[in-house]
């Protein structure tokens, strides 16, 4: 049996509003993340995402369990909740989300995603998975006509093939089998203005450094800030660290010569 | 396993040298299988003055101290050791002076070391200078730069400054950690092995080499072998003939898997997706079993080399400090790179993470999973902390203002709280 320690990132970028959001809660021995990048004119990505991840919270608390079924309905409310408000409000019936959920009771854990934001599992500090994206690049991909490290910064990065809002009927991908979670496992969830900018070698680097998740994502989040220029998205990340049960949650140095091995800065 | 090394370094435009750079010893097999390879790289801080014998103390004392390991110690435990033994050499040589440095000076120098040993890579850095992975013609950059920079990044995301003023700031380039102050601000190390490559090179340099060159720049330089990547990152910097070009110094490191050596470390790329987690499953079984029944005849094995080497000297440093280049590989004795052959496949005694663990006391039957509730509540640390403004970290400590004596003799006073100052560089932003 493991618990969570988790932070979350999220912040607007160079744009002018923050179209992400992120959320998390813990229910009855079970906990539930998800994290949403909204995207549509007048302000609609912001509420798209904020109503997928409220509903999703929501129908998790109703049931909190770590189930198929209970992903497949929370995405499904979450669509109908969209929907609901697009034909309310005529100026916001563009409005869609991706969406991408964690739930874990401690000794498994199950994810779904829908659209290009990012769950990566992590064991033994390498990466085991990566969710594949809803996206043309992610299809080029598959096809074998570009790398995976193209799509990355290709022209048609933004153009989704599925998103909370889009269709009558969500049709998320869920993980095939539910991971038996151990200690030392690790999970991110991002959104691509996220992972645009941090390779998966850096991510794996970068955590072998950081005893805590807030510290990793500092860290993964200087890289972006390093490179990332202009009007670049917004960038958001939930890193979930299975620590066992009873541990402290980071092992301080005793040694007096050096102030912090760890970077406490808040995020 | 066999380590090839390379270096090349070069004054810039500067009047003294004041990178130093070495590596530990291949002669001594004994400490090789424990101990792996080690290579480093110091740049003294001339704006405290005397960077040169900061640099070179700080070097010397660091291999000086990992040639001290012992098999009992491991690997991340003997860096850390060894970064505290450089720092208290570096402070004692300001504080106790002699050799042209008077008494009461301060000193300051980076310093960023890897250790190789089999498939695995372990680093520790403190200040600038930076380690880089180079794979799939890629260079990625394993360190985190302890600049004031940094600093302003944060508080530009944040909202506190403007981009601008974080791009332009008279002191990002000033170091918000280094060697020579009793208490050392912040290191950067992994903790976790970091697994390597069949044609993998890492490659730690000074900030003279990636404040001229940019990253494609860098990548567009690197070559075949550590030796060839190291003469043409130093070549391709002079060539670009920034002003006031800063000390320049490369250091590479490569391995090669020998017959006999055993299997490599799993291919894990960041470009693997979709594994199937029962697949995984089973894996993680069959390791934890393999694990267990290793533990016991390692374990046998640990204890009587310890008897039989605790005696060993320590292993003999090699340290680098003018511009000759080390001969390249090929042309040096093959006798002296000593194989250290792989003693047991994935299971590392020296690298535990935390100190000392064995093997057999990470082994702890998973709980298979179940569909009744769970019983123990979930104390899950859901500590979500949103997008509202939050401070930036600012360096832990205050430091007194330094001087930094600019090319032409005159000095500025810089007075940023907590930072010291290196010479103003050239070079691309961020």
């Amino acid at each position: 049996m493991v618990r969570f320690e988790s932070a979350t990132l999220s912040r607007a970028g160079g744009r002018r509003r923050n179209e992400d959001r992120c959320g998390s809660v813990v229910c009855d021995g079970a906990a539930c993340w998800v994290l949403a990048d909204g995207l549509g004119g007048s302000a609609g990505g912001e509420i798209a995402a904020r109503i997928a991840v409220d509903t999703v919270l929501a129908i998790f608390q109703e049931d909190p369990r770590c189930s198929a079924d209970v992903l497949e309905r929370a995405m499904e409310q979450a669509n109908g909740a969209l929907q609901r408000e697009q034909a309310a409000e005529p100026r916001l019936a563009q409005m869609r989300t991706t969406a991408v959920v964690l739930v874990s009771d401690g000794a498994s854990a199950l994810w779904a995603h829908l659209g290009d934001s990012r769950l990566y599992c992590l064991q033994d500090g390498w990466i085991v998975h990566r969710s594949r994206d809803h996206s043309v690049p992610q299809s080029l991909c598959d096809a074998g006509r570009i790398t995976t490290e193209e799509i990355r910064f290709h022209p048609d990065r933004n153009r989704l093939l599925r998103a909370l809002g889009n269709a009558s009927k969500a049709e998320p991908a869920l993980a095939r089998d539910a991971l038996l979670v151990g200690e030392g496992d690790v999970f991110l969830l991002c959104s691509d203005g996220f992972w645009e900018y941090v390779t998966e070698i850096e991510m794996e680097a970068d955590l072998a450094c950081a005893p805590a998740p807030d510290e990793w994502l500092e860290r993964m989040e200087d890289r972006l800030l390093r490179r990332a220029s202009g009007d670049h998205d917004n960038y958001s990340a939930i890193a979930v660290f299975a620590v066992a049960d009873g541990s402290a949650t980071r092992a301080r140095d005793a040694s007096a010569w050096c102030a912090r091995t760890e970077r406490g800065g808040a995020l | 396993m066999r380590y090839v090394p390379g270096n090349a370094q070069h004054i810039g435009s500067r009047e003294e040298q004041e990178d130093s750079f070495g590596f530990s010893s291949l002669e001594d097999s004994g400490f090789v299988r424990h101990g792996g390879f080690v290579g480093a790289v110091a740049d003294g801080m001339g704006g405290l003055g005397h960077g040169r014998e900061a640099s070179q103390a700080a070097l010397r004392a660091f291999l000086r101290g990992y040639g001290r390991k012992q098999e009992t110690e491991s690997i991340p435990d003997a860096l850390e050791r060894s970064v505290r033994e450089a720092n208290e050499a570096v402070v004692r040589a300001g504080r106790d002076g002699g050799a042209g440095i008077t008494a009461g000076s301060a000193l300051g120098s980076t310093l960023v070391a890897a250790a190789l040993k089999d498939r695995s890579l372990y680093w520790i850095s403190v200040g600038d200078s930076a380690l880089y992975l180079w794979r799939n013609r890629r260079l990625t950059q394993l360190t985190c730069p302890h600049t004031f920079a940094r600093v302003l990044r944060r508080r530009a995301a944040v909202g506190e400054i403007s981009r601008e003023e974080a791009l332009q700031h008279p002191d990002r380039e000033a170091l918000t950690s280094y060697l020579g102050e009793p208490t050392v601000p912040e290191v950067d190390r992994n903790r976790r092995g970091f697994h390597l490559k069949q044609g993998d090179q890492i490659v730690l340099c000074t900030d003279g080499i990636f404040k001229t060159l940019s990253i494609e720049q860098m990548q567009a330089a690197m070559g075949d072998s550590p030796q060839r990547s190291s003469e043409a990152l130093v070549e391709r910097t002079l060539a670009a003939g920034a002003p006031h070009q800063d000390n320049l110094t490369v250091v590479a490191i490569a391995t090669e898997c020998e017959p006999g050596d055993g299997e490599p470390a799993g291919e894990r790329t960041g470009e693997e997706i979709a594994l199937q987690i029962s697949a995984t499953r089973g894996v993680r079984k069959r390791r934890r079993v393999l694990l267990l029944a290793l533990s016991g005849v390692l374990l046998a094995a640990v204890a009587l080399r310890g008897l039989r080497d605790w005696r060993s000297p320590a292993a003999a440093t090699h340290l680098g400090v003018d511009a000759t280049p080390l001969a390249a590989p090929h042309n040096r004795s093959q006798a002296a790179l000593l194989r250290a052959s792989q003693t047991a496949p994935h299971t590392d005694l020296t690298a535990a993470p935390h100190r000392g663990e064995q093997a057999a006391a990470q082994a702890a039957p998973r709980p298979s999973v179940r569909t009744a509730p769970v019983t123990a509540p979930l104390a899950a640390g859901s500590r979500s902390t949103t997008s509202d403004p939050q401070g930036a970290s600012a360096p832990g400590r205050t430091a007194a203002s330094a001087t930094s004596r600019v090319p032409g003799g005159k000095t500025s006073m810089q007075q940023q709280p907590g930072v010291a100052t290196k010479m103003p560089q050239h070079g691309q932003p961020f």
